[in-house]
């Protein structure tokens, strides 16, 4: 096609060039060629499904690429540095506790990067193990709210009525008692394991997936594509699957970006209230929240984990600011 | 004579509201100071003092009152019969001239004529038996209530509605007299009068404001002490003001004072700092905070124990081998000064340091160390052990529980790497709130629990009646019948000396051979003064008191 | 306009449903906590535990004691706080008002200054005022209120008291007016955060919008179109996360009132959930509950009547 339009051009310019001027050109010079329906059809710009489109915007976005670079390094350094590191994130030397960065313990010449805590344990270590722990649960937390979230919405949305009206009360009366008060009641009665920290903030979280799934089926349903798979015969839960979910995906990608560091905050949160994860293990909350405590005398043991949460939260929200306008079909350039 | 009373689980900091510390008599001389070149200056008030509770004071009703913090603003505010002086020793406060009859149940006092409720009505011997009969009564609930009905003639048969109240051992002979009744003669009546639950109460107030209301607010209650509340905001402070009309009144140097309720460590070192609060209290980082930079610190010996706690009926740990070696595995002394720092000494038995033996001497002194740290036997005793109970290492599968509060948590994850260290045992930590673990102890729904006990008076026995069968408070469920014998035999006992080694062989009996428990640390409570106040009496019977010559630096 | 009472009703109705479920699951939480309510140190005497119960009314059959409770609350009581022996409404009556005098001054302060802070970005698009506005906001949702809150403490009150001698800000408490800034500072700080980037967002959609370049081209002064045509359109999308904004404030004031020793309710519920306080945790969170689900159908109402894209015509889609 694209060699075809250029032949035709080179055509042209090749009997402008015959006559010398512009005004003595005789009329038989002129021929009729009607109109090429091929040419005017012809799609110039390389064929680019919304995804890849998606993905070449979120690609020139620097701070995109920054965020995913950053998150991937934390989720690599989380699997493997407490892996391999020298130290156990359980090993204690209180001799040698509150060391100040690079400390290197005279016993066995391995050096501390970040120091050590106030039981003598490697801070870079436990940092690195707390990325596990916080990461983990906050993943977890986010594909557990968008599972049920996108069911639940899918469902409430798609068959509408009386089923909607009924499943959205209670989404209604769920989100409106309030998020944290639950998981605080829910962590006094409940054991403290990370499985249990899951299941208490995961409770009350997809009431906001569903909400969202909800409008954008409703909104979805009433376009041709759907109707016209109804019509056919297809069975709802290929509709839900094939037509609808598909179509709402990025916004579920976006919430779910959204969502995980809201989650990594309120683990934080909790720790402060003494409502973490039990001791040996750590995280980023319950490592600032006994920084906090030293933070006068020992200032790193607040500053690095407090960097570590920051650091995570900023690029999940940068990351899902650039992903909201790299799927929005307004903002394309 | 202190309540007998779990102490503080969480330490310095959290919880204060619930729990209630109680301390020793005798060791007011141990505050020790560190550091010296540097102080704060303080609040700038001119005529009122400033420091920290911690939490809002739960009851001032000094008929159900249980906690250190309610009986810190009370001893400001209520004079007793007896008061305690900067030394924990009884003194009179109004009893004056106390006979003791020779059976040493009677005790008859004469009271002060001068002293004053603050409605106006005069103090008087009725007001006592009004108190003691009130909380005697079932109804009126008082969940310390036996510390009177207990010892009091017909105390129990009145509490049970078997007795009319009038025929509780207390009388008032005329308005200046009162005569008390015990059952059995109390060597620590003295203490017994200092104490709360002994105050007296002045009926019109209590029953025109109604019991639910009374002393909920500061004008909802009426005082006749050395203070008076002049403000009460709930959960922020309680500010007192010297009573005019107090007998001793002279002696009351300080005009104001005033308690905060902070709960979090670093805003209360923070507003120390600040010149916000005369005097807080501080968590081990804090004191070597402060000591770096040259402030000097106090703290004082609580007299309390902490210990491991095992279930004696899991198994494993029905095995006394294996119960020792958990406790062997521990390094106390690193624990005190590497972890804790606050001051606490590694425990050589169950009984603290302060605690009184015969003939003025230490019981400690007498009983001498009966554990110390060693890796190496646990090690044995634990292979010994399983051997005996047919386990392997791995078949032991212990869970410990413990406070969820930060400093609980810290130990926790101590003593865990510890066991794993020496023993290559690996423990689970379960850390809850309070009211769940003593509920999975009451349940026996633990292997190993953290706990700590406060002397109910200044005897060991306070401390080693726990672990006899058939005490409520022996959540291991540890019986041994030589063990129970033993203190059966010590509390019927008169030679002193006979006694104490008969306490003696029975703590050996525990902490060395039978192990149902393992003693951690004995306690101590480190403090901090601003440079505006002096002779503040803290004990661990009184956190604060201000009423035995505490007095504003004058510059 | 029966359409709007309609839909005022049923918003109402849906409001009081979800407060009896919440009070519902309070109390069946409550149930499954364990202990007593009245379990201190020691073991408590059998009688006098059995005194106790009866005391407050614990003896009865659960269910019963449910309806007991349901129609107290009903009436406005919340029931006893067990070691103190005060009334919870007297309790909530006496913390919230400081609370909510914090989270007002908070809202207040993310309010005035995530507007303001969104509107220079998206004005001065591309600039380096952008940048700056936008990186205080990136602080703002990335760094946890606990740790601002430990910061500003540190430095602002007590170094600063140091270095000058002044007490500019103070430490602790609620007595005084230079106590006032610094929590509401750090509680405010992570939704200021959220409004400027939100109306930042809302605002430039706003500027690319016809009625603005034909407002540009009859051509009326830049502060003009700013102030009188573009902020007043970007603001609504603003008002719609005031409900959730509401919760964060409520329960970030749980840490941040701890920090700096505030007598709220916020210090209270957490003192009471780490002393397992059973009737103030169960009252607070009613209250809380309810409070929130009256913020959230406010500001729904309120944003109904401000915009007239939405029709108050039942259910939103």
């Amino acid at each position: 096609m694209l060699k075809k339009k250029n032949m035709t051009s080179s055509v042209e310019q090749e009997q402008i060039r015959t006559y010398d001027s512009m005004t003595n050109i005789p009329a038989d010079a002129f021929e009729v060629i009607g109109t090429d329906a091929d040419s005017m059809e012809t799609i110039v710009r390389p064929s680019t499904s919304f995804w890849k489109d998606a993905w070449n915007r979120i690609r020139k976005s620097k701070v995109a690429v920054i965020c995913m670079i950053i998150l991937f390094l934390l989720l690599l350094g989380s699997i493997f540095i407490p892996m391999f590191s020298p130290f156990n994130y359980s090993d204690q030397n209180v001799a040698y506790a509150n060391q100040p960065l690079f400390f290197k313990d005279p016993a066995t010449g391995a050096t501390h990067l970040f120091g050590t805590d106030e039981l003598g344990r490697d801070v870079f270590v436990r940092v690195w193990y707390g990325a596990r722990v916080s990461l983990t649960v906050a993943i977890a937390v986010a594909l557990i709210d968008c599972f049920v979230g996108v069911i639940y919405g899918g469902i409430s949305g798609y068959f509408g009525g009386a089923v909607d009206t009924v499943m959205m009360r209670i989404v209604e009366i769920i989100s409106g008692i309030p998020y944290l008060i639950i998981v605080i009641l829910l962590m006094t009665v409940l054991d403290r394991g990370i499985g249990t920290i899951i299941i208490a903030y995961s409770l009350t979280g997809w009431t906001g997936m569903a909400r969202l799934v909800r409008g954008q089926i409703v909104s979805l349903s009433r376009q041709e594509f759907v109707i016209a798979a109804k019509s056919m015969g297809a069975k709802p839960s290929r509709i839900i699957g094939l037509h609808l979910v598909p179509n709402v995906l990025s916004v579920i990608i976006v919430n779910i970006t959204l969502d995980i560091p809201s989650v990594i905050f309120t683990e934080a949160f909790l720790s402060m209230l003494g409502l973490g994860i039990a001791p040996p293990q750590s995280s980023w909350g319950i490592m600032a929240n006994s920084g906090i405590q030293v933070f006068q005398t020992y200032p790193f043991q607040l500053v690095i984990p407090a960097f570590f949460i920051c650091i995570t939260m900023l690029s999940f929200n940068l990351l899902g600011d650039q992903l909201r306008d790299a799927f929005d079909p307004k903002l394309r350039r | 004579m202190r309540m007998k009373k779990w102490i503080a689980f969480a330490l310095a900091s959290a919880m204060a509201l619930s729990v209630a510390a109680c301390g020793s008599t005798a060791t007011t001389g141990d505050n020790n100071n560190k550091g010296g070149a540097v102080s704060y200056p303080g609040t700038p008030d001119a005529d009122m003092v400033t420091v920290d509770l911690r939490a809002e004071p739960p009851e001032l009703n000094s008929i159900l009152t249980t906690d250190v913090a309610s009986g810190d603003i009370l001893r400001e505010v209520i004079a007793g019969l007896y008061k305690l002086d900067a030394n924990d020793n009884p003194v009179e406060d109004l009893a004056t001239d106390t006979q003791v009859s020779e059976d040493g149940k009677t005790y008859t006092m004469k009271l002060r004529e001068d002293a004053k409720w603050s409605n106006g009505e005069p103090v008087t011997a009725h007001d006592f038996v009004f108190a003691y009969q009130t909380i005697c009564k079932k109804e009126t609930a008082s969940t310390y209530g036996f510390i009177v009905y207990e010892n009091l003639e017909n105390g129990v048969d009145v509490f049970e509605g078997k007795k009319d109240p009038s025929e509780l051992g207390v009388k008032a002979i005329d308005d200046y007299t009162l005569e008390v009744t015990f059952t059995t003669p109390i060597p620590y009546a003295k203490h017994l009068f200092a104490f709360a639950s002994y105050y007296p109460m002045n009926q019109k107030a209590y029953e025109e404001i109604g019991a639910d209301k009374y002393a909920k607010d500061a004008d909802k209650i009426v005082t006749n002490g050395a203070y008076t509340i002049a403000e009460w905001t709930h959960d922020d402070h309680i500010t007192l003001q010297k009573n005019p009309d107090y007998y001793n009144a002279d002696e009351i140097k300080i005009e104001k004072i005033k308690f905060l309720m902070m709960k979090d460590a670093n805003a209360r070192m923070n507003a120390f700092k600040a010149g916000e609060v005369d005097g807080i209290d501080l968590s081990g980082e804090q004191v070597e905070q402060l000591n770096k930079e040259g402030v000097e610190t106090k703290s004082y010996v609580d007299n309390g124990v902490w210990y491991l706690q095992y279930n004696t009926k899991k198994a494993g740990l029905n095995n006394a081998k294996i119960r020792q070696a958990l406790g062997l595995a521990i390094d106390t002394k690193s624990l005190c000064d590497n972890v804790l720092k606050d001051g606490s000494i590694p425990a050589t038995g169950i009984v603290p340091t302060g605690i009184a033996g015969t003939n003025g001497s230490k019981y400690r002194d007498t009983a001498g160390d009966m554990i110390s740290y060693d890796p190496e036997q646990a090690k044995k005793l634990l292979e010994e052990g399983l051997k005996e109970e047919g386990l392997t290492a791995s078949d032991l599968k212990l869970s410990f529980i413990t406070d969820d509060t930060t400093d609980a948590q810290k130990q926790a994850a101590y003593y865990q790497e510890q066991w794993k260290q020496a023993l290559g045992l690996s423990v689970d930590v379960k850390p809850m709130p309070f009211k769940s673990r003593l509920q999975a102890m009451n349940d026996g729904d633990f292997d190993i629990v953290y706990a700590g006990w406060s002397p109910d008076y200044n005897d060991p026995m306070t401390f080693l009646d726990l672990f006899v069968t058939t005490n409520g408070n022996n959540y291991g469920k540890f019986s041994n019948e030589q063990y129970d014998k033993l203190i059966e035999q010590a509390k019927n006992e008169v030679d002193a000396e006979k006694r104490q080694e008969l306490l003696i062989e029975a703590e050996k009996l525990l902490v060395s051979t039978e192990a149902p428990v393992f003693p951690l640390y004995f306690s101590a409570k480190p403090y901090v003064l601003s440079s505006k106040v002096q002779n503040v009496t803290k004990t661990g019977f009184q956190e604060w008191d201000f009423t035995d010559g505490a007095e504003l630096v004058t510059k | 306009m029966s359409n709007q009472i309609k839909y005022i009703l049923k918003r109402v109705i849906y409001s009081l449903i979800t407060i009896f479920v919440l009070i519902a699951i309070t109390f069946s939480l409550m149930q499954l906590l364990p202990g007593n309510p009245f379990s201190g140190g020691k073991a408590i005497p059998e009688e006098t535990l059995e005194a106790l119960y009866v005391k407050y009314g614990l003896d009865k059959p659960v269910l019963v004691q449910f309806f007991i409770y349901l129609s107290k609350v009903v009436q406005g009581d919340l029931g006893v706080s067990v070691p103190d022996g005060r009334p919870v409404v007297d309790i909530i009556a006496q913390a919230f008002p400081v609370s909510l005098e914090l989270g007002v001054r908070a809202l207040l302060f993310a309010f005035i200054m995530g507007i303001l802070l969104g509107i220079v970005s998206a004005v001065k698009r591309g600039t380096v005022w952008d940048s700056a506005a936008m990186f205080v906001a990136l602080i703002g949702v990335s760094v946890p209120s606990f740790i601002i809150g430990s910061l500003v403490q540190y430095f602002l009150a007590l170094k600063l008291y140091m270095a000058t001698g002044t007490q500019v800000f103070a430490v602790m408490g609620w007595n005084s007016a230079n106590a006032k800034i610094l929590p509401a500072f750090a509680l405010a700080f992570g939704s200021m955060a959220t409004i400027s980037r939100l109306m930042r967002t809302s605002m430039l959609d706003v500027l690319s919008q016809d009625y603005i370049k034909t407002a540009k081209a009859k051509g009326l002064s830049q502060k003009l179109i700013i102030w009188k045509h573009a902020v007043r359109n970007a603001i609504m999308p603003v008002v719609t996360v005031m409900g959730p904004l509401v919760a964060a404030v409520l329960t970030g004031a749980f840490v941040v009132e701890n920090i700096f020793s505030i007598p709220g309710l916020g210090k209270y519920f957490v003192q009471c959930v780490q002393t397992n306080n059973y009737t103030v945790i169960a009252g607070t969170t009613i209250f809380y509950g309810s409070f929130l689900v009256f913020a959230n159908l406010i500001v729904d109402l309120i944003y109904g009547l401000i915009d007239p894209r939405v029709k108050l015509t039942g259910g939103k889609e």
